[in-house]
This record gives structure tokens, C-alpha cells and sequence, in this order.
């Protein structure tokens, strides 16, 4: 390739080539953690490289690049939720709630919460139950993850989280109800369970 | 009968969701008691109410902005790795 093409000089390229070999296996992980896709966090790392090298000269020289890489990569994430939620609409054909709940409203008896044995986050350090946790969150439908996902990504409070995404309240509450009970009751089968 | 109570001490499905506006906005005071009296009775949505709180922790924990303590490698993802540097660097060459 010939040397510059628009504001991208061949100097640029090594520097962020070289960032590619520090820093693309910690970007990856963590795409992939707040993702819970792993050809999702590919392309959002690639992007985000490719974004680099484009805006380079504007990164300070005194600043950390692992902090700068991580800043575009966050961004990266949020927008590709943002176009994931596109309006959900909650009703009742889709809602899932008939999935757990008879026509009086009441658990079904196979779908009843069970005892977990524990209350403590620290499960989450254990690998394998990050993979469960990862797994199960990929099940659920597009627009209620993406609604989970930027909410806990952005450390948005409830009324905020509405503003964002353009709900209202009892909309926003109707989806993460949905989508936990759909979590919960993955967990408890493939987790809990055993 | 059972659509009266329901009324009164809430179904299954609306205990469950008023669980989850607990969670995230601020109950009313007739909500409130409610679904203290509803949990108090019905083991089902008690469990419900734990599990769902534990979630949320765990969502938080998940998703903290902290790249100083990144989550533990993902394991047999080294040769992957490899492969994805390989390519980035490649469309790197091509701007």
C-alpha cells in the first residue's frame, strides 16, 4: 500500500499496529464479557482499531492508549446497543409471561422458582458460571437485551435509562421483567439445578 | 374469588413485576404493601424477589466500568486471538 491516504501516515499504522499486539486480547475479553457475543466482540475490536487509526493525532501523548483504545471500544458497545433496541414493543402474544404464568396468573408448577443455595455475587467469579451467565443472556430476545445491556453498561438510573431509550417507565420495567424471568430460569436449569 | 384477591394481594405475574419496578423506580405506599404481604405468603414470588436482586448484583458486577480489572481470559481463546490480531492488522494495511 502507498504510504498516506488521507490523514493516516505510515507512522500511525505501526503505532496502532503495535497497540494491536499489547492490547487487542484485554479488548477482546472485554467485549466479549459485555457483549455475550463472541463475533460481536470481534468486529466491535477491529472497529475500534480501525476508528483508532483515524483519529490517532487527536489522542495526547501524556494520556494512557489502553485507556484511549477502552474509551472508543466502550462507545462502540453502547452504540451497537442502541440500534439493537429499535423500540420494542411489549404485548401480550410475545411478552412470554404465558411461558411462566397460567391464565389466574400463577406459577406454573414446573416453572416455580427453586432454592439457589446462595445469595453472593461472588459467584461470578467462577468461570464456568460467567459461560452459564453469558450463554443464557444470549438467548433472550435482541431489543431486551439491548435494553439490560444499557442500562448496567451505562450505570443509568431508571428515569434516565427511559429519556435514553424513549420509554416510558412501565415499559422499561415490562421488558427487564420479562427478560429476568427468561434469565433466571435459564440459570436455574443449567446452573442451580446441578 | 381468586380475581378479587388478586386484586387485593396481587397475582404471581404482577408481584413478580412490581418486584422488578422495585428494582428500578420507586414502588407506591398500597404497592409497597402489597407486595410485603403477597412475598410474605407466597414462597414462589419470596424466591423470585431473592433471585431477582442477586441478578442485579451480578449484572452490575458484569458490566463495571473498571479496564483496570478486567475479567478473567476467556479460556481456548489463544489461538483465536492470533487470528483476529492477524486480520485486524490487515485492514489496518488497507487505510
Amino acid at each position: 500500500m502507498s504510504a498516506a491516504k488521507g490523514a493516516v501516515t505510515g507512522n500511525n499504522r505501526i503505532i496502532i499496529q503495535e497497540w494491536v499486539q499489547l492490547y487487542a486480547d484485554g479488548m477482546y475479553t472485554w467485549a466479549y464479557y459485555k457483549t455475550s457475543d463472541k463475533a460481536l466482540a470481534e468486529d466491535l475490536v477491529q472497529d475500534t482499531f480501525l476508528a483508532a487509526l483515524q483519529a490517532v493525532d487527536n489522542f495526547k501523548q501524556d494520556s494512557q492508549p489502553k485507556t484511549w483504545l477502552f474509551s472508543i471500544l466502550n462507545n462502540k458497545i453502547i452504540d451497537h446497543f442502541r440500534k439493537q433496541f429499535r423500540n420494542p414493543v411489549v404485548n401480550e402474544a410475545d411478552s412470554g409471561l404465558s411461558f411462566f404464568f397460567n391464565s389466574d396468573e400463577e406459577w406454573y408448577r414446573e416453572r416455580r422458582p427453586q432454592e439457589w443455595g446462595t445469595t453472593d455475587a461472588h459467584i461470578l467469579d467462577d468461570p464456568d458460571f460467567r459461560k452459564i451467565l453469558q450463554h443464557c443472556m444470549h438467548l433472550l430476545p435482541g431489543s431486551w437485551l439491548a435494553a439490560v445491556k444499557l442500562k448496567y453498561l451505562e450505570e443509568k438510573d431508571g428515569k434516565e435509562i427511559c429519556q435514553d431509550l424513549q420509554i416510558t417507565p412501565s415499559n422499561f420495567w415490562q421488558i427487564m421483567h420479562r427478560a429476568k424471568l427468561h434469565l433466571r430460569n435459564c440459570l436455574e436449569n443449567n446452573w442451580f439445578k446441578k | 374469588m381468586k380475581r378479587v384477591l388478586h386484586i387485593i394481594l396481587l397475582s404471581c405475574t404482577r408481584a413478580t413485576e412490581l418486584i422488578e419496578k422495585d428494582i428500578y423506580f420507586k414502588l407506591s405506599v398500597v404497592e409497597k404493601i402489597q407486595l410485603t404481604v403477597h412475598a410474605g405468603i407466597c414462597g414462589m414470588c419470596h424466591r423470585y424477589r431473592k433471585h431477582s436482586r442477586l441478578l442485579h448484583q451480578l449484572m452490575i458486577k458484569l458490566h463495571l466500568h473498571d479496564h483496570e480489572h478486567e475479567p478473567p481470559p476467556i479460556p481456548g481463546e489463544q489461538e483465536n486471538m492470533a487470528g483476529l490480531k492477524e486480520k485486524i492488522i490487515s485492514r489496518l494495511e488497507e487505510k
